[in-house]
């Protein structure tokens, strides 16, 4: 369920109270970028993302019900816009479009600390669309099993299995790769 | 819970086990600490993986970038017109002083309607002369004089 601050914050936004608008903006726009950004590992296509999911948002404002947390019906918006995206990625052929895999990890180099993160940003762009998700969702940007599970539309255990998954695959690649 | 269990656990959750759901958290505590040699490569691959993930850099939308999705919402009233200044000035405390506003007026006419009326002079029968008077000076009847003409 939506919190009573929220809920009174949707209301006004509705009316076209513009701080309403500006508080909802500000306070889940950061979540829906990072995790946009970390799907797609493209700024623009993320800052795009996450303005289509609040323009979707405006005008599911009117008629909102507090059946579902706001920001989880949010992050769920911007997930699936970012599968949208991902697929037609997938469609095109590898000359139109960057890949969204970069395969360059370097198990011969020596990483630095940038280098590393880089190198963990790339691997995490590398796994499976559903497994990032939920990495990206319960271990970077901090939200709970049940949130998480919430936003992807899948049971606790489902995602339980996914983040044990992506976490073996990073413990192949990106670990082997940057010791 | 098996030791197969902890191990999945370690790597959905990684190695802090305050992460853990909460009905297995206890059990897998307990077994991390009877059997630590079991647990400890996959805890400290974990380990080097959370540690990894937490010193990711923050991404934060700029304030560009936040206002040019404000603009994108439908607004009913032109932004300028949105707070009328009084909201401005006692945000959402605006009755307070309409209210004041209110109870000061009626208390002016209550006061106004009950005050005594003995304090006029002027009755049915106070005459020209003595307003004149009352006015321009009682004892110097030449200015009544002078009117009277």
């Amino acid at each position: 369920m939506s919190n009573a601050s929220d809920l009174d914050q949707i209301r006004k936004a509705a009316a076209g109270d513009r701080w309403a608008i500006n508080g909802l903006v500000g306070r889940y726009s950061p979540g829906i970028l990072a995790l946009a950004t970390r799907m797609l590992g493209d700024k623009t296509e993320a800052e795009d993302v996450t303005q289509e999911t609040f323009i979707r948002a405006w005008k599911a404002l009117p008629d909102w019900e507090p059946r579902a947390k706001f920001s989880t019906w949010l992050h769920r918006v911007a997930l699936n816009l970012c599968y949208d995206r991902l697929r037609k990625r997938r469609e095109k052929t590898v000359d139109e479009f960057p890949e969204r895999v970069d395969p360059a990890l370097r198990p011969d180099e020596q990483f630095e600390q940038g280098e590393r993160l880089e190198a963990l940003e790339t691997a995490i762009l590398n796994l499976p669309e559903r497994q990032s998700a939920a990495l990206i969702l319960c271990a970077i940007e901090g939200h709970s099993q049940d949130e998480a599970a919430s936003i992807m539309e899948i049971s606790v255990s489902a995602l339980e299995s996914l983040l044990a998954r992506a976490r073996r695959t990073l413990r192949q690649t990106y670990l082997e790769a940057v010791q | 819970m098996t030791d197969a269990d902890i191990l999945d656990l370690i790597d959905a959750y990684g190695a802090d086990t305050a992460a853990y759901p909460e009905k297995r958290r206890q059990t897998a505590q307990k077994r991390i600490a009877e059997a630590p040699e079991v647990f400890a490569s996959a805890l400290a691959a974990a380990r080097r993986i959370d540690t990894d993930l937490a010193a990711l850099p923050i991404i934060t939308p700029d304030k560009s970038f936040i206002d040019a999705i404000v603009e994108t919402a439908p607004f009913t009233v032109p932004a300028e017109t949105q707070r009328p200044w009084w909201k401005v000035i006692f945000g959402q405390g605006a009755r307070l002083p309409a209210a004041g506003a209110l109870a000061s007026l009626g208390l002016g006419l209550v006061l106004g309607l009950n005050a005594p009326t003995g304090g006029s002079s002027i009755d049915e029968t106070t005459t020209d002369e003595t307003v004149f008077a009352a006015t321009f000076g009682g004892a110097d009847y030449t200015y009544w004089e002078e009117f009277q003409e």
